[in-house]
Formats: structure tokens, C-alpha cells, sequence
């Protein structure tokens, strides 16, 4: 005759159980070659099985810069204009640093933008990477209309990805995304023909 | 100020002042020990990052609005594909004004873990929260996040758990192993991935990451590149200390101080140089947990066992972990044994002169005899498998001949010559004299099979009446492309691990890739196996070895055929690689009167996944088994 294990064990074991399936789980889910990584399937938010390949196996070496420009009603085109910004480091950031966010949110929106160089222009438009960034720089040119920095009146505009060295000016800039041309208002029709891209 | 006039600056240290400095540690590392306090203060630092996140987060609402990069408007979209049912409830909590409550809450939370020791009942609660809002918010939050937002999630969450039970002695030294284990894992992992890569190995990664404004910074960039040597002095350092982080629970107590304290000074470096201030409080949260296990151990030691019983979770998760091992490597063997017999009764066996045994299946047309047979050579990484759609495509029309190279598929390698990719055309040329005899033939290659064809065609001469390329391998493909050159250095990183992994059992942890699915049901049950199979990437990585020197080669002119040579492209080959067309046209006019065909909307592998795609292009190839009536291929440009 077995006696009952008393509640708090059954709880205890249980709790014992999570936290080593969680621990395998996590372990299952570094390899280096991020095909293995399946599992992380089980985790669509991404925060609970943790990525503990901090800037490998490739670390990123060079800066992501988002910039724009615009095409006036006449067709002339603006010159590129930076819409991503990455303010010096200072020792304060080593305590407050509320721009961190931001300056890796360009990172990253950046690697989903490049990965969609392998789609068709309308895939690509369907994209909520491109689709978010396109109202991102859509809102920087008109801040920058009202601030008088830029002509009012064109009626569309283009972006792009460049990686860059950073503090090392040896290296070339790699132009590795280039948007379509896009409408100011969102789902407008563009009256004249895009230009050839390629 | 350099070195030495720091040292002139501080106070002599006697001896007295030190033993008073290290009993003082002392105290405070005998008292992290026991498990629940080392809960309270893993929790107090893993607050300090939350709530330093929170209001950040309140700092940079412009970021949230319209027009930011957390603009709900439109990360929601990939979170309504992935979590229909939870959509109203995330919109509800994306407004603006509930998400300030939230974080307002989470900063309370935090903060509230700070109230006196003796104050415990509205820990656990706080923990949830503070767990569960991370949870809620981190869909908004997609793009920004980063590493020390899951490690914060990671200790609250465990810090909860820690607590069930009714203060459970047992629940509250799992919480702590296991904030233990993971860091360790952490570290380990951050390094042994580092290791793999060339750019750590040659220390080019670290000024490499310096140099960047977004996690660099000048002067230090400056000086590591003006000291070469005492850059990868530091990069190295990093990487021995933290592949052997692990090493704490079993060195020495002071040694395993050692270690911690270099980490902890890692990190404060990181902070003031990369700009990741959240980063030292989410780290040093596991800190406390590594103490305690550490002085835990060192306490058993000296009271001969009274003190507490072994560690239970340790010992629960190497059980699991060798179960699992060996329920992998297991999977492993059925999975090779079932791929040798997966060809069925179809299939016939030829030993060529290398030794190699070919798998490969004939099947005959009723009145082809007259026409041509046609053999099909499949790619790198692939099997006869992958031309199902092909073999359904041309069944009772051609004659048709498919086997996978020595190593793929059902097919081995016996070869003790060092391979090269020549040894894969003598194969090919041997099993075509085997079965063929002196029968005319057309050549079908996809990819690197493109490429072993057209060198097959030089010897089978005048046999070959017609070649079709399926977006063809060129040997100067890599030379033209920086991006093709990118992606060939990358494969022939992945290329050495794959195999090895497989061997040891992670094959179910393979993700495979999408276009699978789009072959029935069994033929892709046996793709996933075979691609989850060590014996395809260690052929790959054989053939990759060799594939690479001929890429390194200095380009020469291609073989010339006198036989019509077709070349069928995918839209989205070329769109990546731009360079591809003008290769793709090389080899169209290295043969005679052929034609290079685009097909619009698929990929390197939708040309043999995609059933529809596949009927166009069996129309390219049914034009070489009746040369005189030339059809165009429907819908192809």
C-alpha cells in the first residue's frame, strides 16, 4: 500500500520538471548552424527559449544605414537622405541608453529587408518589414517638409539599406537593399512609370 | 593617465586591509549561498534591467506611434498569421495609453522587490508580473529586443517558480541550479559558436565589431587596431573564458570567484564600450545563483554532506539529455537503414571501377526504344528523390534513367581515392556505358549536376544529342559574384558541422526546408530523412571540397559540345545573382543552337518541387528525344 505523496512534492517535482525541460530545450536550441534550430518554433514570440550566440558565429561588423529620397511631382529626384541615426557612444551609455533600442531595431528590420531580395516586387510590397519601414521614412519626409528641410510636393520615395564599416573608412558602403518606388499616400497609385531599379 | 600613475594614485594595500577586504566577500558570499536569498537578490538585479527597460520604453513613445518602428499598425501582421485568437487581446493591449499602465506596473513591480528582505508575500505575484507583462509586450517590441530582455524574463520567471510549494526548500534550489546552469550554458555556448568562426579564431571579429557605431566605439576601436597583438590577446581571452565557464562548479572556490569576477568586468567593459548597460544587471542576476551553487558545494565539502543533499536538477537533466542522445542516435540508424532500402524493388545496384555502388532505377516507354535515353544527374546536397515530379512528368513517354551520386540517397561510397568531382563524372560515364550501352542519351543536370554534364558530355561524345541545364553551377560563379563568394565561404562553414551533429543524433532538431512539401507525402517523408542523414552532408562537404578548388581555379573556357545545349533558369536565381544570366548564356552557347529559358515565379529548388514548374520544363527536354518538331515551352519567356 503506497501512501500519497503530500501536495507540496507532487508541486515541487513538477516545478523540478520545468525547469529541466526548459534547460534542454534551451540546449537543444545553440547550434551554431541555425538550421538545428526547429525547436524554436515552439517559441513564436522569441522570448522564452533564450539565444545565447551573442555575435556569433558571424559577428556584424559594419553599421545598417536606412536612407531615402524622394521624387518630386516634376520627377526630379532629391539627393539620398539618412533616415536611420546612431548617436556616439558616451560613458553614460554604460547606465542609460534609451536609444539602444532603436539603434538595433534598424539592425534588424535591416537583415529582414535584405532578406526579401530574393522575392517579387509584389511579395516584397506585402512584406510587414517593408511595409513598416516604407511609413517609417513616409513620416520622416514629412517631418522634414514641416521643417522645411525638404521641397514639399513629391509625390513618392525610395529607400535602401547600406552597410557600412563605421569608424574604419577603408571599406566601400554595400548597397544591399533597394526598395521600389513608393507612394506618399499610402496605396496610391503612382501616375508615372517606375524607374528601372536594377 | 596610463598604467602606472593609476597604481600611484591608490592607497597602498597592507596586509590587514586585504584580509579584512576578502573575509568581508566573505560574509556576503556565505550568506547568497542559501538558495532563497540568492532568489532575492537574482531577482532585485534582473529588476534593475526590467525597469531600466520600462522606462526606456516611456522615454521613446515617438518609437511606438505612427511612423516608428514599433508601430502596431504593422508588426501586428506577422503576429496575426502566427496567433489569430490572441490578436484582440494584443491590439487591446498595444494602445498606447494601456501600454504606459504596463509599464508603469512593471517599473512598481520592480521596484517593489527592493522593500525589505522580511517583506515576502508579494514577491512571487511581482515575479509573474513581471514575467508575464515581458510576455504580452514582446510581440510590440519585436524589432530592438535583444538578449538581456529573455535573460530578465528568465530569472523572474524562475524566481516565481522558486517560490510554489509553499517555500519548498527543493523548488527554491532548482530555481537557483537552473539560473546556475543557464548562465553557464550562456557563456559556453557564446564561445564554443565563436569558435567555429574563422573571424573569432583570427581575432579580426573583435575590431571588426568595435569599429561599428552601433555597438563600437572609437577610441577603443583606435587602440585594438594601433595593437594588433593585444587585440586577439582579448578576443582569445574571451573565448577561453567563456567556452570554459562551466568550469566554476567544479574549480576551486576561489578559482570560480576568479572566473565570475572576469566575467563581471566583461561585462561592465561591454557596458561602457558597446553600449549595453541592460546587459550587466541581466547577467549579474545569475550571479548570485552561480555563488550560491559554488558555496553550496564548497559548504557540503566541509560538513562531510549534513549540510544539503546532492543537487537534484543536474541529475534530472543529464538523465534527460543522455535519454534523448540515445533515442537520437537510435532515430539515426533507422533512419540510414530505411534510405538504403527506400529505392524498393525498382531499383538496381552497379559497382562502378572506383568501388562506388550507384542505386538507380531504368524505366522504359513502350515504343522509346528508338529515341534517346534520358539520364538525370542531381544536384549538390540531393538524390535521385528530388526528380519524383520529372520521373511522373516523362513515365510512358521516354525512357528515363535516375540515380543518385555515390553517397546520396540509396547509392554508397566505397572510393579509396581522395575524391574529386572527376570521380563523379567517371561514375556517371560508367553507369551510362552500363545501362545505355551504345544507346543515344540526353543529359538533364540541376545545379552542380549542371555543371558534372556538361563534363560528362566530353566523354560520351557524339552519344549526347542534347543537354538541358537546370540552373547550372558555373565554375566561375564564385569569381564574378561577392555575394555568391559570401554565401560559398558560409556553406563551407555550415558544411563541416551538419554531418558531424547528424551523427550524433540532433536530426530531428533539422528544420527542412519548405519546398519538401510540395512532393507528395511519402517522397517527402523520404527527403526529410534523408536530408536529416549525416551520409548526404558528409557527401556534400566531400564534394563541396572539391567544388571549391574548381571555384578557386583560374575560370577557363567551357567543355564545347556539338550537342544542343538548353539552359532553363529560375526568375529568382537571377534576381539574387544578377551574374548568373551572363554564365547561364555561356553555357547556352557552349553547345549548339540552344536556348536560355526564364521561368517566372520559383526558385532553385521549386524547378524540381513545383509540379506545374516541372511540366515546362519537361517540355524543354521532350524536344531533345524528338529533335525535328521544336515546341516552345507554354508560359516560359
Amino acid at each position: 500500500m503506497g501512501r500519497r505523496p503530500a501536495p507540496t512534492t507532487v508541486i515541487t517535482t513538477a516545478v523540478e520538471a520545468v525547469f529541466a525541460g526548459w534547460f534542454v530545450l534551451t540546449l537543444l536550441t545553440q547550434h551554431p548552424q541555425r538550421s538545428f534550430d526547429r525547436l524554436r518554433t515552439l517559441d513564436p514570440v522569441g522570448l522564452t527559449i533564450p539565444n545565447w550566440r551573442f555575435f556569433a558565429p558571424e559577428p556584424a561588423t559594419q553599421d545598417f544605414h536606412l536612407m531615402y529620397r524622394t521624387r518630386g511631382a516634376d520627377g526630379q529626384v532629391s539627393p539620398w537622405h539618412e533616415a536611420s541615426s546612431i548617436v556616439r557612444r558616451r560613458l553614460v551609455h554604460a547606465f542609460w541608453f534609451p536609444g539602444r533600442r532603436r539603434e538595433k531595431a534598424f539592425f534588424d528590420v535591416g537583415i529582414d529587408l535584405i532578406a526579401l531580395n530574393s522575392l517579387d516586387v509584389e511579395q516584397m510590397q506585402q512584406a510587414s518589414s517593408y511595409r513598416l519601414v516604407a511609413n517609417y521614412i513616409r513620416h520622416a519626409v514629412e517631418r522634414r517638409e514641416r521643417a522645411g528641410d525638404l521641397e514639399p510636393g513629391s509625390d513618392a520615395f525610395q529607400f535602401m539599406v547600406v552597410l557600412y564599416s563605421g569608424y574604419d573608412e577603408s571599406g566601400d558602403p554595400e548597397y544591399r537593399f533597394v526598395s521600389g518606388l513608393v507612394p506618399r499616400v499610402e496605396g496610391a497609385e503612382l501616375p508615372a512609370p517606375t524607374e528601372d531599379q536594377s | 593617465m596610463n598604467a602606472r600613475s593609476v597604481l600611484a594614485h591608490l592607497p597602498p594595500l597592507r596586509a590587514p586591509r586585504l584580509r579584512a577586504i576578502t573575509a568581508g566577500i566573505g560574509d556576503v558570499l556565505t550568506a547568497v549561498s542559501r538558495p532563497r536569498t540568492a532568489l532575492l537578490a537574482a531577482e532585485r538585479m534582473s529588476a534593475v534591467t526590467q525597469v531600466l527597460s520600462s522606462v526606456e520604453y516611456l522615454f521613446s513613445r515617438r518609437d511606438q506611434r505612427p511612423g516608428g518602428l514599433g508601430d502596431w499598425t504593422y508588426g501586428r501582421s506577422a503576429m496575426a498569421t502566427r496567433f489569430p485568437r490572441l490578436m484582440p487581446f494584443l491590439d487591446r493591449v498595444s494602445d498606447e495609453k494601456i501600454d504606459n499602465v504596463v509599464h508603469v506596473l512593471r517599473i512598481g513591480a520592480g521596484l517593489s522587490l527592493f522593500l525589505p528582505l522580511h517583506v515576502t508575500a508579494h514577491r512571487a505575484p511581482a515575479n509573474a508580473f513581471l514575467a508575464a507583462s515581458a510576455l504580452v509586450l514582446h510581440p510590440k517590441n519585436h524589432y530592438g529586443s535583444d538578449g538581456s530582455d529573455q535573460l530578465a524574463f528568465l530569472v523572474q520567471t524562475s524566481a516565481a517558480l522558486g517560490r510554489v510549494g509553499r517555500g519548498s526548500p527543493r523548488a527554491a534550489e532548482a530555481a537557483v541550479w537552473f539560473l546556475a546552469m543557464q548562465a553557464a550554458l550562456s557563456y559556453s555556448v557564446s564561445g564554443l559558436v565563436k569558435i567555429v568562426s574563422r573571424t573569432w579564431r583570427t581575432g579580426e571579429a573583435l575590431p571588426g565589431i568595435l569599429r561599428t557605431r552601433t555597438y563600437g566605439d572609437e577610441g577603443l576601436y583606435r587602440f585594438l587596431t594601433a595593437h594588433p597583438r593585444l587585440s586577439r590577446l582579448a578576443a582569445h581571452t574571451v573565448l577561453v573564458l567563456e567556452t570554459a565557464f562551466p568550469l566554476v562548479f567544479v574549480l576551486p572556490a576561489r578559482a570560480a570567484y576568479g572566473v565570475v569576477g572576469a566575467m563581471a568586468a566583461f561585462h561592465l567593459a561591454n557596458a561602457r564600450y558597446m553600449g549595453l548597460a541592460r546587459f550587466v544587471w541581466a547577467f549579474m542576476a545569475t550571479y548570485p545563483a552561480i555563488l550560491s551553487v559554488v558555496q553550496g558545494r564548497a559548504a557540503r565539502s566541509l560538513t562531510a554532506g549534513a549540510h544539503r543533499s546532492p543537487a537534484r536538477l543536474p541529475a534530472i537533466v543529464a538523465a534527460v539529455t543522455g535519454l534523448l542522445a540515445v533515442v537520437g542516435v537510435g532515430s539515426a540508424l533507422v533512419r540510414r537503414a530505411g534510405i538504403e532500402r527506400a529505392d524498393g524493388p525498382e531499383a538496381r545496384r552497379h559497382r562502378t571501377p572506383s568501388r562506388n555502388v550507384l542505386s538507380y532505377r531504368l524505366r522504359r516507354a513502350p515504343g522509346a526504344e528508338a529515341l534517346p535515353l534520358v539520364v538525370f544527374e542531381s544536384g549538390h546536397q540531393s538524390s535521385a528523390t528530388y526528380w519524383h515530379w520529372y520521373g511522373e512528368e516523362l513515365a510512358g513517354r521516354v525512357d528515363t534513367l535516375f540515380y543518385s551520386r555515390a553517397g546520396y540517397g540509396a547509392s554508397s561510397y566505397f572510393s579509396r581515392d581522395s575524391y574529386s568531382l572527376q570521380e563523379s563524372v567517371d561514375d556517371l560515364v560508367d553507369l551510362v556505358d552500363a545501362v545505355a550501352a551504345d544507346r543515344d542519351v540526353v543529359l538533364v543536370g540541376h545545379s552542380l549536376g549542371g555543371y558534372l554534364v556538361t563534363r560528362a558530355a566530353e566523354r560520351l561524345g557524339s552519344r549526347v544529342t542534347g543537354i538541358v541545364l537546370i540552373d547550372p553551377t558555373h565554375p566561375g560563379e564564385v569569381a564574378v559574384s561577392a555575394v555568391q563568394a559570401e554565401g560559398a565561404r558560409m556553406l563551407d562553414m555550415s558544411m563541416r558541422l551538419v554531418a558531424p551533429s547528424l551523427r550524433l543524433g540532433l536530426g530531428v532538431m533539422l528544420d527542412v526546408p519548405p519546398w519538401v512539401s510540395l512532393y507528395p507525402d511519402e517522397v517527402a517523408a523520404r527527403l526529410r530523412a534523408e536530408l536529416r542523414d549525416h551520409a548526404l552532408w558528409s557527401t556534400a562537404k566531400r564534394e563541396w571540397t572539391s567544388l571549391y578548388q574548381v571555384f578557386r581555379a583560374p575560370v577557363g573556357s567551357l567543355p564545347t559540345t556539338s550537342a544542343r545545349v538548353d539552359v532553363v533558369a529560375a526568375d529568382r536565381t537571377l534576381r539574387e545573382h544578377p551574374h548568373q544570366r551572363a554564365l547561364d548564356e555561356e553555357f547556352v552557347a557552349a553547345g549548339a543552337d540552344g536556348r536560355l529559358t526564364v521561368v517566372d515565379g520559383t526558385d532553385h529548388l521549386g524547378l524540381l518541387a513545383d509540379r506545374a514548374v516541372v511540366t515546362r520544363i519537361a517540355a524543354v527536354v521532350l524536344q531533345h528525344t524528338t529533335p525535328r518538331v521544336p515546341v516552345e515551352a507554354e508560359g516560359a519567356r
